[in-house]
């Protein structure tokens, strides 16, 4: 590899003044290009998914398979890589490649990768919102590299590098076109249809899932109408994303870890079942009361003047013991702490890369958690959680002090080569986990928190058959955080009209925001008919289900991924840090009240923090949390221990 | 390691001069240096439409009255069909005007004017709400006659033709006995190969009912110029068609030879409940079981060899989600537009209108195949639109009419705004034929409560075509179903049917237009005629119009 390194950099002299006569010295460098030609491209397809829909499993499928036809693209030019699709055949689509030889000549893995990537992006998001934007990008970056982008043959064996990757995303497109997704028409759903007819937040209550009967199933939300891209007010009411994903081929998973199940006539394929979530109305009723009752509770902790001070440094936060080994009350009950929030991190004596103990951070709790939950919102205008998790790959290879040797070992790896492995791993891992995370979602059809309150607390209480609106199904009623109204409440209503029902102390809602750069809904005693996640009130909780959580099962996966990548369970320099400037980041509402930086030991860390952000966040429970890190986990393993057999 | 060195940069140093042309030699697998960006030189033709409605006085204005009560037909109708009536050899336009008005028949000066003669000719039908006219020979003595379709229970007609001119209404004596309340689009053919040729025509919202024929297939019976009808579809195996649904959601018969066996076969184009396939196996028209065929609002068709490969492919057009707005909260989010099918050689369909990025045309009608530049690649024109201001989907009142112009790559560049047919009406039909005579394809929009549009192609020199129209025997003197082979000296081969293709309402010229890109030299012709006699035709000059005659028997 150092040799061909060397080579190159007569060649690509000769080349171009060959043609051109010009005497070009721009390329002489090209071998040791840096950032690598992949990663250009990878920062151009996260600007696309930015500016296309939030649809976290579509870009985890758009991300698995742009990086691997990169992969391929180099591979199939490379004497000791083994591409994945091209020249294969994988779940029975055959991509036939006939006649390539390997070159050391990273030029051509380059235009090769390039042509691939390029057809392939554009592709996928010929119909993106975003597609003006896209296109001028992806275009750009192809006349910045010297390709030519009318060139779209493919018969690569009268041709060259550009044919070749223009074939090879061919492939990938043919490969998309019956891989279950459904891709080319629109990623319908086929054949789902929820059983809970819509919430609308902005009325009190849950009555359609309490005419309905119905107390666990997911219910579309009713937004506020909002205003199109051409001017047109627009009904808004997002159906379920991709409840049948589990039928859309993976990448390391197979029939062993996977059951067919039928609900209401449909078949649901579905991996690592966790097993079913619990329901009101059954015998795993109290703990789907604590579940959704904690989400309330936890709201309580978005107060930035509650004056409660804590540490967000790894030398408390992170470094968490086992997971529940069971879904069941009293093992969730160890794990998260219902009361001041967060779970059983025990945080690091010392740095283990600088052998220093960890600086403590100490901030008002209800500034962390709230950067928290918008630091892995992953929504609208975002890269979604498996975009994120590739920003987060980006910055640790970034780092001056990471250096690139596969699992941590061996000799330094080029940019190039490194990036097209990492990409090709890390996009099979958020595939995989979008596959197993949804199939699980479409089968459960969990409901959200928000959902899940306001039906109880239209229910009643459940503490106490002798106090007022007692409803076993209720929502239990825990000091200081969800009470009573009583006839002296201001909450009573001049009427009294509101008497006997349920408060919450928990974040007061859009109501208390008309400009989210000045505002700050704060925390207060609000009806838990009104109550509403930490999100923005035209999106309030994603258009899926919640049981299994994507966030969850995606950052485990990526977290266990870059750990065995890497070698090292420590971001580089044993710390990550991003920094949250004051009355700057929050989004949602003005915020925070202080500067402060999030800061993670291990990848595992930031992913456990992720999870926990989305409980504050208001739109998951401790059950959707749980599943979601384990079955990250192995797919995490399974998928690097897979990748690399084609290393 | 230097040795190594030295000789890898002799290799790619020979890589970098085959790069730039010099050598036709190749070297086995990737050897080529990255392509410069260089564009190539331009040397295409100009493609562009002028909007020529007004200049040619062309007054045409649809209207079923829509302020009364409206019914969904009222909104879908229209239509207009080309055809030389007079035989003069120039194409002439007939217009449907709805119940508002007086249909239109535009005869061919032939020096780029028209003169308005429907009530000379005897079909000036006024006062009703009109569907689909269809110029065909049908009793065989070289004259075309015309059906004209109605909807809503409105009388539709069957004119014969007088040779003079003029046409004879003889509706009541045909035999056409239609119970269906409409009469969408119809389309002529020999479907049992006794010589002449049946009559297809659709009727959606027609009630199902058990023992009741689709009446969609009627045999022509005519003898001695007498023409009569009668219905076929029962014993053609047709009645369980449309069984499951409530009513029969056909909307436009197309007659091809899609698995290339010597005899048509229908595709019926159907809203809700998808398009049906039907082979012709001589006595019975059974419906494939292609579950590629999936369109779910099937409402225009056109049938081609669009990738040039030698068999018949079939657009068919539909809806395409749309976000509705304020006046109307119809949710459109699963509905995946128009397909493209292409054809295996076999008759089996894969739908590639995704990848061809030829799925979105908004609320698509009526749409046509045609080599508007004449580059040798077919090209593809819909037009579209539904809803009235706050009635149900109006967020598809402006759609925007869709041309999709075919690329050397086999991909397509919508490009209705850069040649000027981006149309914003409620469009309907559409008649894509050369009716300027001038070598290129010409459009013609007929748009439902609202004016017909004539679009006259103004390419510009570069490109060259044929045009060929046959002469078959009585009683098929059309030639339908005939197929036309184009072999230039250069260039892929062509092949086209000759058929009375029906887009939604509307009914070109029977003719093969042929465009054959640079290339100027003389081409072989291929006529395979309906009873199966090869005719060959060596060095026939481009850049015309030719007739060809079938053989006497």
């Amino acid at each position: 590899m150092p040799l061909a390194k060397t080579t190159f950099l007569i060649i690509a002299g000769l080349t171009l003044a060959g043609c051109n006569g010009s005497d070009s010295t721009e390329d002489i460098q090209v071998q040791e290009r840096s950032p690598s030609v992949a990663r250009q491209w990878n920062e151009v397809l996260l600007n696309a998914i930015r500016s296309d829909f939030a649809r976290p499993t579509i870009h985890a499928r758009n991300l698995f398979h742009i990086s691997s036809a990169m992969y391929d693209a180099w591979a199939i030019l490379h004497k000791d890589a083994t591409p994945y699709l091209a020249g294969a055949t994988v779940n029975n689509y055959q991509c036939d490649v006939k006649g390539i030889s390997a070159t050391t000549d990273i030029k051509f893995q380059e235009e090769a990768l390039s042509y691939a990537a390029y057809r392939l992006i554009d592709h996928r998001f010929f119909r993106s919102p975003g597609a003006v934007e896209t296109q001028t990008n992806v275009t750009n970056l192809m006349m910045q590299l010297g390709f030519d982008t009318t060139n779209s043959a493919t018969d690569y064996e009268n041709g060259g590098a550009a044919e070749l990757g223009n074939y090879i995303a061919n492939c990938y497109i043919e490969y998309g076109l019956q891989d279950g997704s459904n891709e080319q028409y629109g990623f319908n759903n086929q054949f789902y249809l929820n059983e809970n007819d819509f919430i609308e937040p902005a009325s009190p209550g849950n009555p359609n899932a309490i005419a309905n009967n119905n107390y666990n199933s997911w219910q579309p939300i009713s937004l506020s109408k909002s205003i199109d891209q051409s001017g047109n007010e627009v009904e808004n009411t997002p159906p379920f994303l991709s409840p049948e994903w589990g039928n859309v081929l993976p990448f390391s998973m197979t029939q062993d870890s996977s059951v067919t199940k039928i609900r209401n006539g449909n078949e649901y394929k579905m991996y690592f079942d966790p097993g079913s979530p619990p329901f009101l109305g059954t015998g795993s009723s109290e703990f789907y009361q604590w579940n959704f009752a904690l989400v309330s509770m936890w709201s309580s902790h978005l107060d930035p003047q509650d004056g409660v001070m804590i540490d967000i440094s790894p030398k408390t936060l992170g470094n968490n013991p086992a997971l529940p080994s069971t879904n069941s009350l009293a093992a969730y009950q160890q794990f998260y702490a219902l009361n001041e929030g967060g779970d059983s991190s025990q945080g690091y004596d010392e740095n283990p890369i600088t052998a220093q103990p960890y600086q403590e951070q100490t901030v008002p709790r209800g500034d962390y958690v709230r950067a928290l939950a918008e630091f892995w919102a992953d929504g609208p205008e975002s890269e979604t959680p498996p975009g994120h998790w590739f920003v987060i790959m980006n910055e640790v290879f970034d780092h001056p002090l990471f250096e690139r040797r596969f699992a941590g070992s061996g000799d330094i790896i080029g940019p190039l080569e490194w990036d097209v492995k990492a990409y090709f791993a890390l996009g099979a891992a958020m595939h995989d986990s979008a596959i197993a995370a949804w199939s699980i979602k479409g089968y459960y059809d969990y409901l959200r928190p928000v959902s899940a309150i306001r039906l109880m607390a239209d229910l009643g209480q459940s503490s106490d058959p002798a106090e007022a609106n007692y409803h076993a199904l209720g929502i239990p009623l825990s000091d200081g955080y969800i009470e009573l109204v009583n006839s002296d409440d201001p909450l009573a209503g001049t009427q009294q009209e509101n008497t006997g029902k349920i408060k919450v102390k928990a974040w007061r809602g859009p109501d208390y925001i008309q400009d989210t750069s000045q505002d700050v809904a704060g925390v207060g005693w609000i009806l838990a008919e009104n109550w509403w996640p930490y999100q923005r009130p035209s999106f309030v909780s994603p258009p899926f289900s919640g049981f299994i959580s994507g966030h969850s099962t995606y950052s485990r996966a990526a977290a266990e991924l870059l750990t065995r990548f890497t070698g090292s369970a420590y971001f580089p320099g044993g710390m990550s840090e991003f920094t949250i400037a004051a009355n700057e980041f929050l989004v949602f509402e003005k915020g925070p009240s202080v500067d402060l930086t999030l800061q993670w030991a291990t990848y595992k860390d930031a992913s456990d923090q992720c999870s926990l952000s989305r409980i504050w966040g208001g739109i998951h429970p401790p059950i959707d949390d749980i599943p979601g890190r384990k079955i990250g986990k192995i797919i995490g393993n399974n998928v690097f221990d897979k990748a690399t057999s084609y290393f | 390691m230097k040795n190594l060195k030295k000789q890898l940069s002799i290799v790619f140093l020979v890589v970098a001069l085959l790069s730039c042309g010099g050598s036709s030699e190749t070297t086995p697998s990737i050897v080529k240096a990255p392509s410069p960006a260089i564009p190539p030189v331009s040397t295409k033709p100009v493609l562009t439409f002028s909007n020529q409605t007004n200049a040619l006085n062309i007054k045409v204005n649809h209207s079923n009255a829509l302020q009364q009560f409206l019914t969904e037909p009222m909104l879908f109708s229209a239509g207009v069909a080309v055809a030389d009536y007079n035989n003069d050899g120039y194409l002439d336009m007939y217009f449907v005007a709805g119940s508002g008005g007086t249909n239109q028949l535009y005869q061919n000066q032939g020096d780029d004017t028209f003169i308005e003669v429907a009530s000379e000719a005897g079909i000036a039908i006024s006062g009703v709400k009109g569907s689909g006219p269809t110029f065909a020979d049908i009793d065989g003595d070289g004259w075309l006659d015309l059906f004209v379709g109605a909807v809503d229970d409105d009388q539709y007609y069957l004119f014969q033709n007088n040779r003079n001119g003029t046409f004879t209404d003889i509706t009541t004596s045909s035999g056409l006995l239609m119970t269906a309340a409409n009469s969408v689009s119809s389309t002529f053919g020999d479907i049992d190969n006794d010589g002449d040729i049946d009559m297809f025509i659709s009727h959606w919202g027609n009630p199902i009912a058990s023992d009741k024929s689709l009446g969609i297939v009627w045999r022509n019976d005519t003898h001695n110029y007498v023409i009569k009808f009668v219905d076929i579809s029962s014993e053609l195996g047709m009645d369980t068609l449309y069984q499951g649904q409530i009513v029969d959601t056909s909307f436009v018969p197309s007659l091809s030879d899609i698995d290339s066996d010597g005899d048509i076969d229908l595709l019926l184009v159907s809203d809700s409940g998808k398009s049906k396939v039907l082979r012709n196996d001589g006595n019975k028209l059974t419906r494939t079981n292609d579950i590629s065929v999936n369109d779910q609002f099937g409402m225009g068709s056109a049938v081609g060899d669009i990738d040039n490969d030698g068999d018949m492919d079939w657009y068919v057009t539909s809806i395409y989600a749309k976000a509705s707005n304020s006046q109307s909260s119809n949710n459109t989010t699963s509905y995946n537009g128009n397909r493209l099918y292409i054809n295996d050689g076999e008759g089996n369909f894969n739908n590639s209108a995704f990848v061809k990025r030829l799925d979105n045309g908004g609320w698509a009608w009526a749409a046509c195949f045609a080599d508007f530049d004449n580059d040798g690649l077919t090209d593809i024109f819909h037009v579209n639109g539904w809803g009235q201001s706050g009635l149900d989907f109006s967020q598809y009142q402006d759609d925007i009419s869709r041309f999709y112009l075919q690329q050397n790559d086999g991909s397509f560049k919508e490009s209705a705004a850069e040649v000027n047919v981006n149309e914003v009406k409620q469009g309907r039909g559409v008649i894509c034929n050369d009716i300027d005579r001038d070598g290129d394809i010409d459009i013609i929009t007929s748009n439902n409560d609202s004016n017909a549009s004539f679009f006259r192609n103004e390419l510009t020199t570069g490109h060259h075509y044929l045009t060929v129209q046959l002469q078959g025997n009585s009683p098929n003197t059309q030639a339908l179903g005939a197929k036309i082979q184009v072999t230039p000296s250069t260039g892929s081969v062509q092949i086209k049917e000759l058929r009375v293709d029906n887009n939604f309402v509307s009914t070109n010229a029977v003719e093969a237009h042929f465009g054959l890109g640079s290339q100027d030299l003389p081409v072989n012709i291929t006529i395979t005629w309906p009873n199966g006699v090869v005719t060959e035709h060596s060095a026939v000059a481009i850049d015309q119009l030719v007739r060809l005659q079938q053989p006497k028997q």
